[in-house]
């Protein structure tokens, strides 16, 4: 009965009650996205990559050389000379390398050269080893491996042709159109930046740098492709022989005399990342606090503001023989059911929005957000705002307590 | 004849008032009575209504409703008391606008806590003993004309059965036409249950249809003339 007369008499304030509870809808849509987020994107740096120990490029700081040698965020400032990798991997502790060279790009995605290593040693996500949907790894000089989500938004099948241009823009004056790429493999999807990259030998790398400088002499010297040695790379990836020698090897080559280089951490670096984004994240966590106790406040305010028209709502409900009490609870169901509704409806426009712009974070930050917003973490803060919403409307409930044990009958 | 209504020394001034609204030294309702209260605003009728209601606690004396004495009783048992064994109707709203006229009836019973069986079939009897088409029971209380309004009002006074009925001013929303047949018609149900009516009023007119009819002064000592219910 009560529910009935509380939910009746919402309905019959509908304009207000349905402000209120889309009021109550935003807020909670801020306050679970920016928490959802804030989990996933860690989630998703965190399976970047696995099975790493150290990467090392020139020496920048630390963050900026996770960025881009692993999520193809920004630049390189400097390169790291070919010889110093040459040196470095002789380190008694080293079990693999992986050079990697940044800096191209087609139509938009990184163009990574690497050697046909990474292939076998990159790992991602819970030691997950790069898998090919189809075709293979590259053999020949300017064969191209590409990830899942450029072969799915490009449309590009084996054995299709595909040329690379300097620079990450998608437009570039520098276009190395004399030699286009073949794709000879597509890779699975990982869920990484990984899927939004093109992979192709690092010799590649450097016949098309090498034309930059001998701009007007492109027909020479092809021939000797098979014997083109680098002379640079951007950074490089080390797996060790024990975990134990990681800050060993990290201080070698930190210390490097030949070059100025850096040697990261990736599980490190990224603690460094999350501690400057801790700050960010707390202030963001507060203001969805704050817009959300300023959108139940606004319940409140609505609930007040009834109370007045309903005096003579609350005079019959008495004349018939309703306690107090029985106002009471009807004022605070009011307010839970509004809540309760703004909860739900601010889930399902967070969920509709995750997966309408899934897609676009995914191509854009390498970001894979999962539209599944169920977690403990969720169910306490729906707990929590109910609770916030039913002490915050005591105030109404007592007031609607008082106003209708010492008001009299149906006024005349 | 058993009264059914007896106020004794009563008191009763309103908070934050210096002077007392109601000072009545003896008053009885006898079991079958109908009375005609005549009383213009601020002659503290709606305080006695209050009081009788049990909504009000006189500061002084001592109201007894059917034997029981309301002051002994606590607040929730006094609200029961009211749904169980009081009818009222009011001069308008006084229907839930929102809920059906059924739910607005079921609403009365479901506070008195009804162990009726079966509700639906009274109902139906009274609204046709009161000209309500049934279909009525299903439409929403606002869409109702003031003259089926308060008839339904009277509907859900009489569903329980209440040994008291009491009506305030309930014929002055309605045209004059209806008012008399408004007024027969709650006096016949009445007598059904031989239930005491207190119809309260400031339209002398319609004192001829009571036997008994009081003005409200004559009953109540207090000076009360600038105060506004």
């Amino acid at each position: 009965m009560l529910f009935k007369v509380a939910l009746a008499s919402l309905l019959n304030r509908k304009l207000t009650a349905l402000l209120t509870t889309l009021t109550i809808a935003v807020s909670v849509f801020v306050l679970l996205g920016v928490e959802h987020i804030r989990v996933e994107a860690r989630q998703s740096f965190s399976k970047t990559v696995s099975g790493v120990d150290l990467i090392v490029g020139a020496r920048t700081g630390q963050i900026n050389l996770l960025l881009y040698s692993v999520f193809h965020i920004g630049s390189a400032t400097n390169n790291v000379a070919w010889s110093s990798y040459q040196k470095l991997v002789q380190h008694p502790q080293v079990a693999w390398h992986v050079p990697v060279s940044l800096g191209d790009s087609h139509k938009g995605y990184r163009v990574m050269g690497t050697s046909d290593d990474y292939f076998k040693y990159f790992k991602y996500a819970k030691k997950q080893s790069l898998e090919f949907a189809k075709g293979q790894v590259f053999d020949d000089v300017y064969d191209a491996v590409i990830g899942a989500e450029v072969a799915n938004k490009l449309g590009y099948q084996l054995n299709d042709d595909i040329e690379v241009s300097h620079g990450v823009a998608k437009i570039s004056f520098k276009k190395h159109d004399d030699h286009p790429f073949k794709v000879v493999g597509i890779l699975k999807p990982t869920g990484t930046p990984v899927d939004q990259s093109i992979m192709v030998n690092l010799k590649a790398i450097e016949v098309i740098h090498q034309e930059k400088t001998h701009a007007q002499d492109q027909h020479a010297d092809h021939e000797d492709e098979d014997r083109l040695v680098p002379k640079f790379i951007s950074a490089f990836m080390l797996g060790l022989k024990s975990r134990a020698a990681t800050f060993i090897v990290q201080r070698d080559i930190n210390n490097f005399s030949d070059e100025a280089l850096l040697a990261i951490i990736p599980g490190v670096a990224l603690s460094e990342l999350w501690q400057m984004m801790g700050v960010l994240e707390k202030i963001l966590a507060l203001i969805a606090m704050l817009v959300l106790v300023a959108s139940l406040l606004g319940m409140i305010t609505m609930l007040l503001a009834s109370m007045k028209e309903r005096s003579r709502e609350i005079a019959v409900l008495r004349a018939i023989g309703a306690h107090a009490s029985f106002i009471f609870l009807m004022v605070e169901l009011e307010a839970l059911l509004m809540t309760l509704t703004g909860v739900v409806l601010g889930s399902v426009l967070l969920t509709v929005t995750l997966l309408l712009s899934q897609g676009w974070i995914s191509s854009e930050y390498g970001l894979f957000i999962d539209v599944n917003l169920f977690s403990e973490t969720a169910l306490y803060y729906f707990s929590g705002i109910l609770i916030m919403a039913g002490l915050l409307a005591l105030i109404p409930a007592l007031m609607a307590y008082r106003s209708s044990l010492a008001r009299g009958l149906a006024a005349k | 004849m058993k009264s059914v209504i007896e106020l004794e020394k009563i008191s009763y001034t309103w908070p934050g008032s210096d002077r007392a609204a109601l000072n009545i030294d003896s008053w009885k309702l006898l079991e079958g009575e109908r009375v005609f209260l005549y009383g213009a605003s601020g002659s503290g009728k709606s305080t006695l209504l209050n009081l009788l209601a049990g909504i009000l606690q006189p500061q002084q004396g001592c109201v007894r409703v059917l034997g029981q004495e309301l002051g002994q009783m606590g607040a929730r048992a006094r609200d029961g008391f009211r749904a169980r064994n009081m009818g009222f109707i009011f001069q308008q709203f006084n229907l839930l606008p929102y809920l059906t006229v059924e739910m607005n009836i079921q609403l009365a019973l479901y506070f008195g806590r009804s162990a009726e069986k079966n509700i639906r079939h009274s109902i139906e009897e009274l609204m046709q003993q009161l000209s309500l088409p049934v279909d009525l029971l299903n439409r929403q209380a606002c869409q109702l004309s003031v003259g089926q309004q308060q008839r339904v009002a009277m509907v859900r006074a009489l569903i329980s059965h209440p040994q008291i009925i009491i009506a305030d001013e309930p014929t002055s929303a309605l045209d004059s036409d209806s008012r008399d047949e408004f007024i027969e018609l709650l006096l016949k149900c009445a007598s059904v249950n031989q239930s005491s009516v207190v119809f309260v009023s400031h339209d002398v007119t319609l004192a001829n249809h009571f036997d008994k009819r009081i003005n409200i002064n004559d009953i109540n000592s207090a000076q009360v003339t600038d105060h506004v219910v």
